[in-house]
């Protein structure tokens, strides 16, 4: 009896655990492939736009000098970048042929440059508190590359607009202004017709017409670089020769070599959806094997279960009959009993099944990703998100329970069936004799 | 006056064993009346427990009739003998036979069941029944705390369940000492007659046979001629002052002596 019930509840929780960790595992092939597919889109419309672009900077870094007042509390211009690029370029390269659009950057940090000092050495660190952009903010590659932060309180300024700027949440909140209120920046006054609530790099912005960037950075008619975009994939080699031909002085750098790898990409992709298409199937065909079998060991185990009791109880069964039960009665009590150990046997199993679940699955299941091995150990691309370890956790819903326990009823009642039948069919004379 | 309750014609049974045909009743013809107390008596081997399963329907013979109430049962088909066995048979076996896992009150329930008493009407009439053999104390007792005296006790309550027009009882001193056994058979005596209850019961113990009030033999599956008179309805007397004594008394209500 007791064997049965032990038999049934680690048989039942094993067909709860089953499919829940089928189920589990379904959910997380699809989020993985869900994720991956995410993952490479953006990659990919990442690839496609950088694939487009030309750079095209300065080919020396002048130093400007800059105001090394150390120790005040002014702010201060920091020297990183040279603007070397006569803005001019831009219209030159704008109409060459197979060049879609050219955007021209100003860009100057303005902060507090502090030094360190310890016994071993000097830090020196710059507390940028803005940076001044001056970007075209016409550009028809604005919607391609988003030029402008996003999350916007107010307006982007117009194209010309000499006196508006957007700026980032951390200069709103240092210089405690907001849409409306009044900026000023190195001795001019600007309105802040926007507030960019993103966060990142553009926190500490201040967007502005180019021009008014060049007026108030004094570098009348210089740009700090220029981005190029062709019309397609094909014409960037063939723009950034003539770019070089031309202006021989610049730089000129394309991101060619990103084709390659988002081709690669692509193959992979394809790769890891098939091994995990594969890896599926073949647990689930583990999970057949094992709901199969655990079903029928179970089946078999309560058939002989019962057939032993019912010859242990032999002599009961006589003295029923000869107390005037019937057939049916005495057949039905032994279904019934046999129906209620497998009831018992299911609710343990239940119970066993709801709380093992994940571990039985683990168990009895293989990994989902065991043959993908190769996901984490692809170098540079191991930090994609899709190939986080996400562990498969199998829980049972309450249908899967109920049916569990369905399972186990139907498994004691047919299990008992024959036993049953046969206990009913017993002659009194001979049951009685029994001992 | 006299009413025939259970009465065999001709009874024959045959058994097979290993090829061998061996007869274990033949020509038996008894009848029972309402109110017998029998005692039918053989060595082992005779055929008392064949010709007692024939009587209780639990087996058929394979020639002759057995009439129990004016109908052959052995005509019946095995549906209605279910019918038979439960409202006019009461069965008493020497193992007692109660269901181990039920207690005392329940084993007598038992037979009750399935049958369109009430529940409550049930469990008074175990209580009474209980009460009857003197077992009120012990009804939530199950048969292993029971002494075997108990448990047959329990047994002929539980036989007793269903009012049957006869009871069987099949050696029902054969796992009782001497003294218990004599208390049980004082037992059946006392139903038969403060209820006229009818008892055919089988043994091989001269002492117990001869506390019925007709005693029959049987020997190599036939019944004897003879029939002896048992002690069963005459008068006990003290064997010190004479006076009539009753069989459930210790001491004797004239001299007091212990009986």
């Amino acid at each position: 009896m007791l064997l049965v019930v032990i038999a049934l509840g680690f048989s039942i929780a094993v067909l709860i655990s089953v499919p829940a960790g089928i189920n589990a595992n379904q959910d997380i092939t699809q989020a993985m492939t869900d994720k991956y597919e995410e993952s490479l889109q953006g990659q990919m419309e990442q690839i496609n736009r950088t694939a487009l672009q030309i750079y095209v900077t300065g080919s020396a870094s002048i130093p400007t000098p800059g105001d090394p007042t150390e120790g005040t509390a002014t702010i201060s211009e920091i020297p990183l970048i040279n603007e070397s690029v006569a803005d001019d370029v831009a219209d030159g390269i704008r109409s060459m042929d197979g060049v879609q659009d050219v955007v021209s950057y100003l860009m100057k940090s303005f902060g507090e440059r502090e030094t360190e000092q310890t016994a071993t050495s000097v830090t020196m660190y710059m507390d940028v508190y803005y940076r001044i952009q001056g970007v075209p903010f016409n550009s028809t590659l604005d919607d391609l590359y988003f030029l402008f932060p996003g999350d916007i309180e107010g307006r982007k300024p117009y194209d010309g607009e000499s006196d508006a700027v957007l700026i980032g949440l951390d200069v709103s909140r240092r210089f405690e202004v907001g849409v409306g209120d009044t900026l000023n920046i190195n001795g001019t006054d600007f309105r802040v017709v926007g507030v960019s609530r993103s966060s990142g790099f553009e926190e500490k912005m201040v967007y502005m017409n180019l021009p008014e960037a060049q007026r108030i950075l004094d570098v009348p008619g210089k740009v700090q670089q220029l981005m190029v975009c062709a019309e397609d994939f094909s014409a960037v080699d063939d723009v950034a020769s003539r770019i070089k031909a031309a202006y021989p002085d610049l730089r000129v750098t394309t991101y060619r070599e990103q084709q390659h790898t988002a081709e690669s990409m692509q193959q992979q992709y394809e790769d890891i959806l098939e091994k995990l298409a594969a890896n599926f199937s073949q647990i689930q065909g583990t999970a057949n094997q094992v709901t199969l079998i655990s079903l029928v060991a179970t089946g078999s185990m309560i058939l002989f279960t019962m057939l032993y009791t019912t010859r242990e109880r032999t002599k009961e069964i006589g003295i029923l009959k000869a107390l005037g039960f019937t057939n049916w009665s005495v057949m039905t009590q032994f279904m019934l009993e046999g129906t209620i150990i497998s009831l018992i046997g299911g609710i343990a199993g239940a119970a066993i099944g709801s709380v093992g679940a994940p571990i039985l699955a683990t168990l009895v299941l293989p990994q989902l990703g065991s043959n993908l091995g190769m996901w984490s150990s692809h170098g540079g691309q191991s930090s994609a998100p899709w190939a986080s370890e996400t562990p498969v956790v199998a829980s049972p819903d309450i249908q899967l329970i109920l049916l569990g326990l369905g399972i186990a009823v139907l498994l004691g009642a047919i299990g008992s069936l024959y036993p049953a039948w046969r206990a009913s069919r017993m002659k009194p004379v001979e049951a009685l004799k029994h001992e | 006056m006299s009413e025939l309750i259970l009465k065999t014609e001709q009874l024959e049974t045959v058994y097979k064993m290993g090829g061998r045909r061996v007869s274990a009743l033949s020509g038996v013809n008894l009848q029972v009346e309402k109110g017998d107390f029998i005692s039918i008596m053989g060595p082992s081997g005779s055929g008392k427990t064949t010709l007692l399963n024939m009587l209780g329907c639990l087996d058929k013979p394979t020639r002759g009739k057995v009439i129990l109430d004016d109908v052959d049962v052995t005509k019946m088909p095995e549906k209605s003998l279910y019918e038979i066995r439960r409202h006019k048979i009461g069965f008493i076996f020497q193992t007692f036979n109660l269901l181990p896992y039920l207690n005392a009150i329940e084993n007598v329930e038992l037979p009750m069941e399935g049958t369109k008493k009430s529940k409550g009407e049930i469990q008074k009439r175990a209580r009474e029944l209980l009460k009857m053999v003197r077992l009120s104390e012990r009804e939530e007792h199950r048969p292993h705390k029971l002494s075997a005296g108990e448990q047959q006790r329990v047994a002929i309550a539980r036989a007793l369940a269903n009012n049957p027009a006869i009871i069987l009882a099949d050696e029902p001193t054969g796992n009782l000492d001497s003294k218990t056994s004599y208390e049980i058979v004082r037992l059946l005596g006392k139903l038969n007659i403060d209820q006229r209850t009818t008892i055919v019961m089988v043994t091989h113990d001269r002492q117990v046979g001869s506390r019925a009030g007709r005693m029959l033999f049987l020997n190599d599956g036939k019944l004897l001629k003879k029939e002896r008179k048992g002690s069963h309805l005459m008068k006990l007397t003290c064997s010190n002052c004479g006076k009539e004594i009753q069989p459930d008394d210790t001491f004797c209500a004239g001299c007091g002596k212990r009986l």
